[in-house]
């Protein structure tokens, strides 16, 4: 009796979802999670923190937010998983900044190119991409532009810090960037890198997020 | 009395934000050949300056194995006139601007002693196990010797500690019998999990501020208009 109780024992205190007998390293490593603070929320824990009372609490309340990820772990190569996995927050950051960089632009019609590897990320990232500039009520286009077979010869021999600049002046001399356009590149700079870096071309000008 | 002698603690670590990313840097390659790094540990109210100073030496020497020339400091190196707060003798004031400077800050934002299990621990000679748990949080800021921003991330865990002869002797018999080794819970598996997580986060940040810097700083050619 006395072993059975002793080997129950570790079962009374579950700190959920923590590795424990229940569950493994393994397992506890699948939960995305987030400790829900009054003084720094997020936008997963906004909704499920009430507003301290003025007077302040006498109990200290103590939550932790976690989801599980829909896509098993490992399914997916780690270079597209960084991506894909926080991709709303990624493009709405970047929407952001070149929204913020050039707000003369509202008028404009945006378009969006994508660079990588995987060309299932690169529509996810554009996808993506469009609704977080029509969430800053930002006119959208899915319209891509194109470059010709003497410019693309030219400019894929470049590096991507050359390359993009110079696509950027070539849409605009050969009127596929028109004059009210404004193109939002969005690419991943480096086969290692797990940051994306954006870059906007409006009239020929190139600048870097 | 023996009870509470042969009980022994089981740490459990849970990587709850940033740390269990997937990274793609392999931190055993010379990543960061040609690139001299100050790395800046601040002190603060958890974690004491020796514990910054250890730090530093760690996460310096993660980057010298990576081929990286490295400075570490305690203090602002921007302030700190070249010592780094280290008490080095050597006049570094002649010194080139480091091509990055990463800064690391550690926050204990959370922590539960649990005290009613402590009670019920002490009542029951161990029996019924005793739990701490604290979340900290890693802040990494990485700038150009500019001061200019290429990179920051926070990432978050926390450590679950639990004591007893009950949580112990299960989890004892679970890692003797059924446990693969890296799935174990009463060695030092926990301090080795977070110190691969974290130093491999690590070199991904400071990865991505290198490439994000060779970008900006890398002339291209005018736009032609």
């Amino acid at each position: 009796m006395g072993v059975i109780v002793t080997a129950l024992l570790p079962w009374l205190w579950p700190v959920y979802p923590a590795p424990g007998v229940f569950r493994s390293k393994e397992e506890a490593r699948a939960y995305h999670c987030e400790r829900a603070l009054h003084d720094a929320p997020s936008h997963r824990t906004l909704t499920r923190v009430d507003t301290p009372p003025n007077r302040g609490e006498f109990r200290k309340s103590d939550l932790i937010v976690c989801t599980q990820p829909v896509v098993p772990p490992h399914l997916r190569d780690p270079a597209d998983e960084v991506v894909l996995r926080t991709l709303q927050d990624r493009t709405q950051q970047l929407a952001a900044a070149a929204h913020a960089l050039r707000p003369e632009l509202q008028s404009h019609t945006w378009l969006v190119e994508a660079h990588d590897p995987n060309t299932a990320v690169v529509a996810k990232l554009r996808f993506a991409t469009q609704n977080a500039l029509m969430e800053h009520g930002l006119s959208v286009s899915d319209r891509t532009p194109v470059l010709g077979a003497g410019d693309i010869q030219v400019v894929t021999r470049m590096p991507p810090v050359a390359a993009h600049p110079a696509a950027c002046a070539r849409y605009a001399g050969t009127g596929s960037l028109q004059e009210d356009d404004v193109l939002l590149v969005i690419i991943r700079p480096d086969a290692q890198a797990t940051e994306l870096v954006g870059g906007v071309c409006e009239q020929g000008r190139w600048t870097w997020l | 009395m023996l009870i509470t002698l042969t009980s022994g603690c089981v740490r459990a670590y849970q990587p709850l934000r940033g740390l269990h990313d997937p990274r793609i840097v392999d931190p055993t390659l010379p990543n960061f050949a040609d690139l001299s790094i100050d790395v800046y540990c601040v002190p603060g109210d958890d974690l004491k300056p020796a514990q910054a100073s250890i730090l530093c030496q760690r996460v310096g020497t993660l980057f010298e194995n990576q081929a990286a020339e490295v400075e570490t400091y305690t203090v602002d190196p921007r302030v700190s006139g070249g010592d780094g707060g280290l008490g080095l003798e050597e006049d570094t004031t002649s010194r080139a601007p480091a091509d990055l400077v990463v800064e690391l800050r550690t926050e204990a934002v959370h922590k539960n002693p649990h005290p009613l299990s402590w009670g019920l621990c002490y009542i029951t000679g161990t029996l019924v196990p005793a739990v701490r748990e604290s979340t900290f949080t890693q802040r990494v800021v990485v700038r150009d010797s500019d001061g200019f921003l290429l990179a920051q991330s926070t990432f978050e865990g926390r450590i679950i500690f639990s004591f007893g002869i009950g949580t112990w002797g299960g989890n004892k018999l679970l890692d003797l019998t059924v446990r693969e080794p890296s799935e174990e819970l009463t060695g030092e598996g926990a301090k080795a999990d977070l110190s691969k997580d974290l130093y491999e986060q690590l070199t991904q940040v400071v990865y991505n501020a290198k490439v994000r810097g060779q970008l900006l700083t890398t002339p291209f050619l005018p736009s032609g208009r």
